[in-house]
């Protein structure tokens, strides 16, 4: 039982670190979570049948460090979006080209804005 | 996705503007407005942001008229770059008072997908031309019948702002047709009443509750979509939330100045 239970949670461990590792890191607390109760369940258990406790340990410490991980990057790192110089360019030449359009039409337009008026 | 994110914001800005067939008398959208907000989608139940979207005006000179540009882009953040880049550009010159446009030109850019768009509206002619560039369609153009207050996305968004809601009662529906695509849609906005909403560093602010749907009525609508604006002279759109087949949307206010 606690093999298995261990298997489960290094499984969420192993999801939760890969996770944290992506820009959408905050889905990691899932499977981090459940690996690190799991993980502390067999952990509790096999100790308290003097077992092995080496694997539930791994898998409670790469739980953590999954934890760790996705809470770091949510703290210290900020969203931001990269200054697109070419982005910009192209809002700056769309404006241009939107007036050669209008002026284009000035006298449509003229007669329209005159009629909406 | 992320067109879905800025066009369901445009979309749900949209409806609510113009009551009647009468154009809308703009008391609240002046040039230099700055508008930030954050778009996130719901995974799983926890909500990650995703893309910023800003709104923004400007005066725009032609040789013998000033129109008011209105600026909406969308841009993933630097860390979604790498897997699905997204700068999407909306604009639409308006006439400053009435905020009916003249000119409309979408161009998004989302992984590999491109798309150019642009409507010139002829009202004399009750006619916009579309014209549409993306693969496999070069300089397509469409004509699109309209009347005297067919809007676009952009200038109707603005335009749901100028409504005068204190004047509403709850359940009061309007409706709007603007373009969308190279159609004519018709789009209802109901108003719901005021509630009181946290907008970011800003602190709460009383707002306009009102829901978005595509169509004359609101029976066709799946999910909700909802968008807040404050009860203020600021007129800001504070929140927008919408449920989407696969989770929610909700977009943001975080900052503003005028």
């Amino acid at each position: 039982m606690n093999k298995f239970l261990s298997i489960l949670g290094i499984i969420g461990a192993i999801l939760g670190l890969i996770i944290s590792f992506l820009p959408i890191s905050n889905l990691a607390i899932f499977p981090a979570v459940i690996g690190f109760i799991l993980g502390l369940i067999a952990y509790l258990s096999t100790k308290k049948k003097n077992g092995n406790t080496s694997f539930p340990r791994i898998v409670v410490l790469l739980s953590l460090l999954a934890i760790i991980i996705l809470t770091g990057k949510q703290l210290l790192f900020e969203d931001k979006v990269e200054n697109d110089t070419e982005f910009i360019e192209k809002t700056e030449q769309s404006e241009e080209d939107a007036v050669k359009e209008l002026e284009e039409l000035e006298e449509e337009l003229d007669e329209e804005l005159e009629e909406i008026e | 996705m992320f067109q879905k994110i800025l066009y369901i914001s445009l979309f749900i800005g949209v409806g609510l503007f113009s009551t009647s067939s009468t154009s809308v008398e703009n008391k609240y959208i002046k040039s230099g407005e700055n508008l930030t907000f954050t778009a996130s989608f719901n995974v799983s139940g926890i909500m990650t942001d995703v893309a910023e979207v800003k709104m923004q005006t400007s005066t725009v000179k032609t040789k013998t008229r000033e129109l008011l540009r209105l600026k909406c882009t969308a841009s993933t953040y630097a860390k979604f770059d790498s897997y699905f880049r997204v700068r999407d550009l909306y604009e639409s010159y308006v006439n400053p008072e009435t905020l009916i446009p003249s000119l409309f030109k979408r161009n998004i850019e989302e992984g590999t997908y491109k798309k150019e768009l642009k409507y010139l509206f002829k009202r004399k002619s009750k006619v916009a031309i579309s014209t549409l560039n993306k693969k496999g369609r070069v300089n397509f153009k469409t004509n699109v019948p309209i009347d005297y207050n067919t809007m676009d996305i952009v200038s109707a968004i603005y335009s749901i702002r100028t409504l005068d809601f204190e004047s509403f009662n709850i359940g009061k529906r309007v409706t709007k047709q603007l373009v969308v695509d190279s159609k004519v849609e018709t789009v209802t906005v109901k108003y719901l009443g005021k509630e009181d909403i946290k907008v970011g560093k800003y602190g709460t602010k009383t707002c306009y509750k009102l829901s978005v749907g595509v169509g004359a009525g609101l029976k066709n609508v799946k999910g909700g979509k909802y968008i807040w604006i404050t009860a203020d002279n600021d007129r800001l759109p504070a929140l927008i939330k919408a449920s989407v087949p696969v989770g929610n949307i909700q977009i943001r206010l975080t900052n503003y100045n005028k």
